[in-house]
């Protein structure tokens, strides 16, 4: 891999993370305080928590390393920002994708385990 | 290092990353669901669930690295090797395959746990509503 290759890959990554420690700092805490409101387990908070920081992380890893910088180095400087851009638009299908599916779990749960508490 | 070396070493070192990525996402989950579990009444399904946890992770990251097929674009052996940049995208193909069925499997898991909660009688938990969390 050629270096100019190799900045494109280390710059896709790096705004993968960014954008996914973004989601992160924005959802966490109101995330947690849900999570608690309606489990009434610590350790459910917990793992639900966790498991939506680790499948952020994967969803940026997955639109990181899916995204091949095979480009020559003769080539122009808006091949390589095309090419990162191609990988965010990966990486932010990923987190879409993963973001409506664990909205879709933690509506469920907070409707499912609400009915059953008040039973 | 010839391009063959690089195929060989780096299929296998790129299969043991794909257990090794599993393995530290059951590291950090094994807690919380261990003590999900342990709240709840049927000790059998909570024991099942405990160790199904780590096969359930391990095995959709094998699944991930193994679903890339090297003779996707090249009909020959002597085809794949002759390309290095072939070779790296594959390997960059195969990390974000198992990272892709890991997500699909977390969430699965968080489905399982979901109705593994939903299906307990209603008692009150270890911990009460204020107690902190262990993030």
């Amino acid at each position: 891999m050629s270096p100019q290759n190799l900045a494109g890959f280390v710059i896709l990554l790096a705004l993968s993370l960014a954008l996914t420690f973004a989601i992160w700092a924005l959802l966490s805490k109101s995330l947690e305080g849900l999570l608690n409101q309606v489990l009434k387990l610590p350790d459910g908070t917990t793992f639900y928590l966790r498991s939506f920081l680790i499948v952020l992380l994967l969803a940026a890893f997955a639109g990181g390393f899916g995204t091949t910088f095979n480009l020559k180095p003769g080539d122009p400087f808006m091949e390589y920002v095309w090419r990162v851009a191609a990988g965010l638009q990966e990486v932010c299908e990923y987190l879409f994708g993963f973001m409506l599916g664990y909205l879709i779990l933690i509506t469920v749960l907070v409707a499912v385990l609400r009915a059953k508490h008040e039973q | 290092m010839s391009n063959e070396q690089y195929l060989i070493v780096s299929y296998f070192f790129v299969g043991v990353l794909s257990i090794v990525i599993a393995m530290a996402v059951y590291a950090f989950l094994r807690r919380p669901l261990a003590g999900l579990a342990g709240a709840f009444p049927n000790t059998n399904l909570a024991a099942v669930l405990k160790k199904l946890f780590p096969a359930g992770l391990v095995l959709p990251a094998m699944a991930g690295f193994l679903s890339v097929n090297y003779h996707s674009c090249h009909t020959s052996y002597q085809s794949i090797i002759a390309d290095r940049s072939y070779l790296v995208g594959k390997n960059q193909e195969q990390i974000s395959a198992t990272c892709l069925f890991l997500m699909l499997a977390i969430l699965s898991w968080g489905v399982v746990v979901l109705l593994s909660l939903v299906t307990q009688p209603n008692q009150p938990g270890p911990g009460g509503e204020g107690e902190p969390n262990r993030l």
